[in-house]
């Protein structure tokens, strides 16, 4: 297990260390800062805060959950598997003392790691932007639930970018071609509802439903089965094709 | 480290086929053959990048297909081009790789630093670096956990005179020191020459000829001289994996 725990370490390391990276944590501070700037502005010129204001943390979290976050999945995975292999170094930690399955797990580790940390740092700084541009702060709990809860479909998604990067030796390739199955899924979802509820795109925005008294627990729990199920799934056929990479 | 039949075949049809040979403790192999020859799809098999159509390689006496991590322990290795993270700096690569060897000491990695001339470089990103550069690192990044063996593609690759006389140097040293066993490919034979006691001649994806260097000359010519020969007999007796 120690190999596992290494290497899930270097790879943390190396996504923080792309300059990528650390532009997509300046976003996700930088956005709720300037929206308290502009709360701050409007309750000194009008006196009221406004809807805006109500919920900041959930208003983020839809946003991020629908774009920003997703494409920080995308160009990470597309760079640690399809641009790795791109560029060959991929090999570098391959012919360290790790299998490849342990070597895939730690990327995945890697990467569900710094999904969380983003999610984190976003209500963090939303929270405190919220605090102190209305000098208070409600429903704390139920913002914590949903940035939580928010972990698992980011997570699926992300599983499924991993295996579409598997059919990929460059990074821009896989980038566009998962842009343009989050998109597609996205539209084909409006046009056609009844598929919605078998898509996992469909649930990016799951959170909402953890919030106050909005689903069942047998809702809950069947959506979470449902998005479990597909993570499980493209986790295997993505170690498939990883382990069988001929590099 | 032994091979035992082991075949590959590309789509194109290249390849290696039923290659065996094995490689003794503190022997200094020369993996020899033109360009396109196969030695490169070998020593990817051997450290697992590649999977062969059939065969079987040991390492240490595990099975590389069951017990990789075993298998590769003791295993330091440069296949292919020396390639490295652009924005990761020397000290990161190697403090990264040295995360694999917990009884690893820290000072390790300037010590490899020292030995391969980048002490100066090392908090310099390897994206900016030279092809010699390059070279040193991965060299560095070979030796760093005191492998028993190491495996070297085309490791003078990019290096100046002077560079090339130190690693070779330098590989001469760890064996006779430390008794690092070393297989090196390389199509330059009269550098490979110079430090290998032991030759394979891969030729068109066969291994045409595998002994100790000095049984195999017997005083009577140059090893380029004996591998050219040997090629030649072979492209004549139409041998083609």
């Amino acid at each position: 297990m120690h190999s596992l725990y290494a290497n899930s370490l270097n790879e943390a390391e190396k996504i923080w260390k792309r300059p990528r990276t650390k532009g997509f944590l300046l976003l996700i501070l930088s956005i709720p800062v300037v929206a308290a700037l502009l709360l701050a502005l409007l309750k000194s010129s009008t006196g009221t805060v406004g809807a805006l204001g109500s919920d900041l943390p959930m208003i983020l979290l839809n946003l991020f959950t629908f774009a920003v976050l997703p494409l920080f999945i995308f160009m990470t995975v597309s760079d640690i598997f399809s641009g790795e292999e791109a560029a060959r170094i991929l090999k570098l930690s391959l012919v360290r003392p790790i299998t490849r399955a342990k070597a895939y797990a730690s990327k995945v580790a890697a990467l569900a790691f710094w999904v969380a940390v983003q999610l984190a740092g976003l209500w963090i700084v939303s929270f405190l932007a919220e605090w102190l541009s209305r000098g208070g702060v409600s429903g704390g709990a139920d913002s914590i639930k949903a940035y939580a809860a928010a972990f698992v479909p980011m997570l699926a998604i992300g599983l499924i970018a991993v295996f579409v990067a598997q059919w990929f030796s460059n990074s821009s390739g896989a980038m566009a071609v998962m842009i343009g199955i989050y998109a597609a899924a996205k539209l084909l979802s409006i046009l056609v509802p009844p598929i919605s509820v078998w898509s996992v795109y469909s649930y990016t925005n799951w959170h909402v439903l953890w919030v106050g008294n909005g689903a069942s627990i047998g809702k809950l729990f069947n959506t979470f089965v449902l998005l479990l199920s597909y993570s499980i799934m493209a986790y295997i056929a993505g170690l498939i094709r990883f382990e069988n990479k001929q590099l | 480290m032994q091979l035992e039949q082991v075949s590959k075949r590309f789509a194109n049809g290249r390849g290696v086929r039923d290659v065996s040979f094995e490689v003794r403790q503190g022997d200094i192999f020369g993996l020899i053959g033109p360009n396109g020859a196969g030695k490169t799809t070998l020593l990817k098999i051997i450290t697992g990048l590649i999977r062969p159509d059939q065969g079987d390689v040991r390492l240490f006496g595990h099975r590389l297909t069951e017990r990789f991590e075993q298998a590769m322990e003791q295993v330091g290795c440069i296949i292919e081009t020396a390639d490295f993270y652009e924005y990761l700096t020397a000290w990161d690569h190697l403090r990264m790789a040295a995360r694999f060897y917990p009884q690893l000491p820290k000072s390790r990695i300037d010590e490899v630093l020292e030995l391969v001339g980048l002490t100066a470089y090392k908090k310099e990103q390897a994206g900016i670096y030279s092809l010699g550069m390059k070279q040193r690192l991965a060299l560095a990044s070979a030796l760093l956990s005191h492998p028993r063996l190491v495996i070297l593609d085309e490791p003078t690759n990019g290096l100046d005179i002077e560079g090339m006389v130190e690693i070779r140097d330098l590989i001469g040293r760890l064996a006779r020191e430390q008794g690092t066993t070393f297989l090196i490919s390389s199509h330059m034979i009269h550098d490979l020459g110079l430090i290998a006691n032991r030759v394979g001649i891969l030729h068109n994806g066969l291994l045409i000829q595998d002994g100790y260097v000095d049984q195999l000359l017997q005083g009577k010519m140059t090893l380029e001289q004996y591998v050219v020969s040997q090629i030649q007999t072979a492209k004549e007796a139409g041998n083609y994996a």
